[in-house]
């Protein structure tokens, strides 16, 4: 019925049977079939239970942060878990040796609750065709636009597939030029406005740290923003502001778009547009076609003897 | 707890006048941790710095603020005084409000509560300050110098004339460099081994100067004081021990192959040195054309040796040497014959380079100092010299001006008319820049007494035309199209940096310009010094120069290096980067925004950190804004520092 | 508290230029706003955008942040990477709602203390038209 699952549980089985692996990470059975969840596999066993289906949604590259001690780990990876992989590598905290990677060619995750909201019942399927998704309930198959079931990272998606694999499950799809049309929107309206606009979403930060821990590029041993010299355990807006500027400051050129912070984000924070905020001026300054995917030196790693001065051309732009 | 002291400095009326200084004290006493405040007169007199001593030792103080004069002023001063009453001279803190406060504001109120301010900000600056004490580094006395030119000689005869013994490599045969291969110099027409023949025997005798010829530099770790150098001997395949240099082997050589040193107007033999004064007087084989070496058979050479010196199983052999300085004196190409289809150069034997004519002038040239033109041996009656021929040409990537074309240019066409006399040498350029004692007057009599044209303009073309080479050009002066019939062309090719030096400078980790000169440390004011503390540069490895420049370059580096050795322990200032290795990742992001080349990863039991080296840190402080983790600490102006004068500036 | 508000500005400056002429605009006893104050960094390239913030949350009405001009670093490229940092820091702070004024970056030389004082004088005047800063700041 599902052969990309097919395909994945025999690949991921013979990895960890051959013991190239030690473990595959995948999606396995959630609570609900809408719900998978990050899944560990470390036996064939284990393997015969990985789910592929458009309802796999969060990130994985994240794990590897934890899971390649023990040795070489397998995982299957969309375009996001690439980069995120990339990440990672580039940032010397996982060896790209001790990584399997199974390419795929994600045509975008289905957002359980979205497809909840719009069938009005439980979901227990999905497809994606092109620019309809077809979800299964109990009463039937219920079509909606793509646009207004899929995640949102997933909307803004320009890496279907990662750049590199060990083997692909499917033929690799190109990647696209990301947009930035959340951040252009924001630009024009005058700096009250835009105050306005961030003071009402950073009101809400928990400082739950649920977008550090899961982004890719927030893989430091140690934390600035834990140390009170830094940041106090006090959580007016001031401290919301320094808490989101700084991390996303750090990212900035690191940043690899997967948008896993703002999916993690439990007050629905839209994070991403602080980051591609800087992923914008990064090109446009810089001249980086594709900020969000690693480069050989980083854009805040190195310098050019003839770069602008953003903030004298900044205001035009703005 | 803290036990701060602040001293508020009247500077006489300077401060007083604007500043209500007893009030500054005042609100100095209600900040935690000040446990003593005073003014007075001038603090930085004698009696000034005694009521600070004083009050370190009576109050048992554990920070100071002088609340005076900028920092650029007098912070030795109170740091000094601070240590000999006892207490670590880092943890004194300048509050300026003199040059930053009462010298810039008039209204007493403003400028009272600003140098309050000012004072509270320094007082959490000090409470968060470590003793340090100055980085000590031991001092190899012994430099290195690289290039044994004119420069790189220089440099070494100083530096051993004082006493330091040097060690000079060499990547050729011998001693001499450029300068080897000249005739004559400008602007005294002083034969070129006239002068450079004593001045090389001088340094193969120096008992302080050993010459490693025939050897280049391999690798280069620590910093100053204390470099490990790495030097490859490459093989002579003839051991230079046992030879007695009577260059029998030479003479007897089968193999003639064209010199690289007469500029190809010359031939040479497999085995030999480059020129008969060459110094050290040893002869290399040249592996590529040894007919030993690419059949097997002749070994001429190792028979007709009296001493058995010729050794065909010679290796490279590789030995270390510490070094507390080195010198970089490496010298200068000419842009290769490739880059010059429009002048026929490297097509037309007759068209060559300027070396090439300094070769023909030489008395021990291949035309025993007889100018004939390479084709036919013919003397030319008339003579095309073509200046800037690549350098102030963006189009062939030299934007700049080579400098020294000029001057021998005069200088070749003044030498031609010397031995044609009724020769006619015609000098096309773009400006004339003469700047150098006696270089304009050199330049005028090459045009009054020597009767040298100079046509203003660029040549577009030469090309062959019955046994001579027409020179298609204009003189932009006159606005005419000029064309000249000439028997021979001489290109003042553009200088540019040895191919080998891009390496070196890796091997260094010296910053190079675009084109590949070597980067001084800065272009005004530390020009012989490069950006890594004790490498300093002398000559045209930093930019084309002449002789008299070169030696005076190379003079001041030695200075420089005998300066460094005449201590017997560097000391540095202590605030320099260090990395707290609990809350380093090892993402190495500070690594390639290190100016220096401090940072390299050191690998712990279970991951990889940054750590730096202390000896070639500046504390510049670049890696410190860069660590997300604030793992990288600037001593003296760490985060936790800043941003608690941040808070308090902001009060 | 004075009755007539003053406007407060947080300089960041590096300590071979820009304190240098801030020192010269003192030596020439160039009068401006006792508004500034500095703090002394080796090089801009030191300036961690965070204390930027931190400065406008304790309660700075403005910041500036200067070093030496472009190829005369005297680490020969603290402030080249400072010009990156900042071309990005300067947009962003405006895209989170900051009035560009308060926001500055300055090249000033050791032989620039004119350049200083005029650049404080900007700062205040403009600061003054704009009124205390409240955003990004903590409640007091």
């Amino acid at each position: 019925m599902n052969e990309r699952q097919a395909k994945l549980r025999s690949i991921a089985g013979s990895l960890l049977a051959e013991g190239r692996v030690s473990l595959f990470i995948g999606f396995g059975p959630g609570l609900e079939p809408s719900r998978p969840v990050p899944w560990f596999a470390k036996n064939a066993d284990e393997a015969g239970k990985l789910v592929l289906d458009p309802f796999c949604g969060p990130g994985l590259a994240r794990y590897l942060l934890d899971e390649t001690a023990a040795g070489p780990a397998g995982i299957v990876a969309r375009g996001c878990d690439g980069l995120g992989l990339e990440r990672l590598v580039a940032d010397k905290r996982v060896g790209r040796d001790q990584v399997y990677v199974v390419g795929v060619a994600c045509r975008g995750a289905v957002d359980p609750d979205k497809a909840r909201r719009l069938a009005g019942r439980p979901v227990f399927g999905a497809e994606v065709n092109g620019e309809t998704v077809a979800l299964t309930t109990a009463g039937g198959r219920l079509s909606f636009p793509r646009s207004d079931c899929l995640l949102d990272r997933c909307l803004a998606c320009a890496d279907p597939s990662p750049r590199t694999a060990d083997t692909w499950l499917e033929e690799p799809l190109p990647g696209a030029q990301r947009e930035f049309e959340g951040v252009e929107a924001l630009e024009k309206l005058g700096p009250d406005d835009r105050y306005a606009f961030w003071a009402r979403h950073l009101e809400r930060c928990l400082r739950c740290h649920a977008c550090r821990n899961a982004c890719p590029a927030c893989n430091c041993v140690a934390c600035s923003l834990d140390n009170p010299e830094w940041l106090e355990r006090t959580t007016g807006l001031a401290d919301h502001f320094m808490f989101h500027f700084t991390r996303a400051y750090h990212v900035a050129g690191r940043c690899v778009a997967c948008g896993e912070c703002q999916r993690a984000c439990p007050v629905g924070i839209p994070l991403m547009l602080l980051n591609e905020k800087f992923m914008k001026d990064i090109r446009d300054l810089f001249a980086v076609p594709d900020p969000h995917r690693p480069q050989e030196a980083e854009p805040l790693g190195h310098f050019s003897p003839d770069d602008p001065e953003g903030w004298r051309e900044g205001d035009e732009t703005l | 707890m803290p036990r701060i002291g602040v001293f508020v400095c009247w500077c006489g009326l300077n401060i007083a006048g604007t500043v209500d200084v007893e009030r500054v004290a005042e609100a100095a006493r209600a900040i935690p941790g000040v446990v003593h405040a005073e003014t007075y007169k001038y603090f930085c007199s004698e009696p000034g710095q005694n009521l600070i001593k004083q009050a370190i030792q009576e109050k048992r103080l554990s920070g100071v603020v002088v609340a005076a004069c900028s920092p650029s002023m007098h912070e030795s001063t109170f740091r000094e005084a601070a240590r000999m009453a006892g207490l670590n001279p880092y943890l004194v803190q300048i509050a300026n409000i003199r040059e930053q406060c009462s010298w810039v504001h008039t209204d007493r109120e403003e400028a009272t509560v600003k140098a309050s301010a000012i004072v509270a900000a320094m007082v959490a600056k000090v409470r968060r300050d470590e003793p340090l004490e100055p980085l000590k580094f031991p001092v190899h006395r012994k430099a290195l110098v690289i290039g044994g030119g004119i420069a790189g000689m220089q440099a070494a005869t100083d530096i051993a004339e004082a006493g330091c013994p040097v060690i000079l490599v060499e990547q050729g045969p011998n001693l001499g460099g450029r300068m080897a291969q000249l005739s004559e110099t400008f602007p005294t027409l002083d034969c070129a081994s006239c002068i450079l023949t004593p001045r090389t025997a001088e340094v193969a005798r120096h008992p302080l100067i050993e010459v490693l010829a025939y050897s280049e530099v391999r690798e280069v770790t620590g910093y100053v004081g204390d470099f490990t150098v790495k030097i490859a001997r490459k093989p002579a395949y003839v051991d230079w021990d046992k030879c007695i240099g009577c260059m029998l082997c030479q003479e007897k050589c089968p193999r003639k192959i064209p010199s690289d040193f007469e500029r190809g107007l010359g031939s040479r033999k497999a085995i030999g040195v480059n020129f008969p004064q060459a110094v050290p007087n040893r002869p290399v084989i040249d592996r590529e054309h040894c007919t030993y070496f690419e059949k097997g058979k002749c070994g001429v050479c190792a028979k007709i040796c009296p001493v058995g010196a010729v050794d065909f199983e010679q290796t490279e052999t590789v030995r270390e040497e510490k070094v507390g300085a080195i010198v970089v004196a490496t010298g200068f190409d000419v842009l290769p014959r490739e880059a010059f289809g429009e002048y026929g150069y490297g097509k037309y034997p007759d068209v060559i380079d300027s070396l090439a004519f300094e070769r023909l002038n030489s008395s021990s040239g291949p035309t025993d100092g007889v100018i004939r033109r390479p084709s036919d041996g013919k003397i030319p009656r008339e003579v095309v010299f073509i200046q800037c021929v690549g350098s102030r040409d963006p189009d062939k990537g030299k934007p700049y001006c080579s400098k020294i074309c000029c001057m021998y240019t005069a200088k070749h066409a003044m030498l031609y008319r010397h031995k044609v006399p009724d020769g006619q040498a015609y000098i096309f350029y773009m400006d004339v820049r003469a700047g150098g004692k006696g270089y304009e007057e050199f330049v005028q009599r090459a045009v009054e007494a020597d009767g040298a044209l100079y046509l203003r303009g660029r040549v577009a073309r030469v090309y062959p035309e019955d046994g001579r080479l027409l020179v298609k050009g204009v003189d932009t002066l006159s606005g005419q199209a000029v064309e000249i019939a000439a028997d021979l062309v001489v290109l003042a090719t553009a200088a540019v940096p040895r191919e080998e030096a891009r390496g070196l400078a890796q091997i260094l980790k010296v910053g190079t310009d675009e084109h590949g000169f070597f980067s001084e440390a800065h272009p005004k004011l530390r020009p012989v010094e490069t950006m890594t503390r004790g490498i300093f540069l002398a000559g045209s490895v930093q930019a084309p120069r002449d002789i008299s420049e070169s030696v005076a370059q190379a003079s001041g580096a030695a200075a420089k290096v005998l300066a460094l050795f005449s201590r017997d322990e560097l000391a540095a200032d202590p605030l320099v980067a260090a990395v707290d290795e609990s809350r380093c990742s090892g993402c190495l992001a500070c690594q390639p925004i290190c100016p220096y080349h401090a940072i390299e990863p050191k690998a712990l039991k279970d991951r990889q950190v940054a750590s730096v080296n202390a000896g070639l840190c500046q504390g510049c402080g670049a890696c410190a804004a860069a660590c997300r983790s604030g793992a990288m600490k600037l001593k003296g102006f760490t985060d936790e520092q800043i941003l608690a004068e941040v808070g308090t500036l902001c009060l | 508290m004075s009755l007539t508000w003053e406007p407060r500005i947080v300089g960041f400056a590096c300590r071979w230029c820009t304190y240098a002429g801030a020192d010269l605009a003192g030596t020439s006893r160039l009068e401006y706003p006792a508004a500034i104050r500095l703090i002394r960094v080796p090089c801009s390239g030191r300036v961690n955008p965070s204390f930027v913030l931190r400065a406008f949350q304790r309660g700075a009405d403005g910041v500036l942040v200067a070093g030496c001009h472009p190829g005369d670093c005297h680490y020969t490229s603290g402030n080249l990477f400072t010009r990156r940092r900042y071309s990005l820091v300067k947009r962003f702070l405006e895209y989170l709602g900051m009035e560009p004024e308060r926001f500055r970056v300055e090249w000033i030389s050791a032989a620039e203390g004119h350049r200083f004082a005029q650049v404080v004088r900007e700062m205040t005047a403009d600061l003054r038209r704009l009124g205390p800063n409240r955003k990004m700041r903590e409640e007091t």
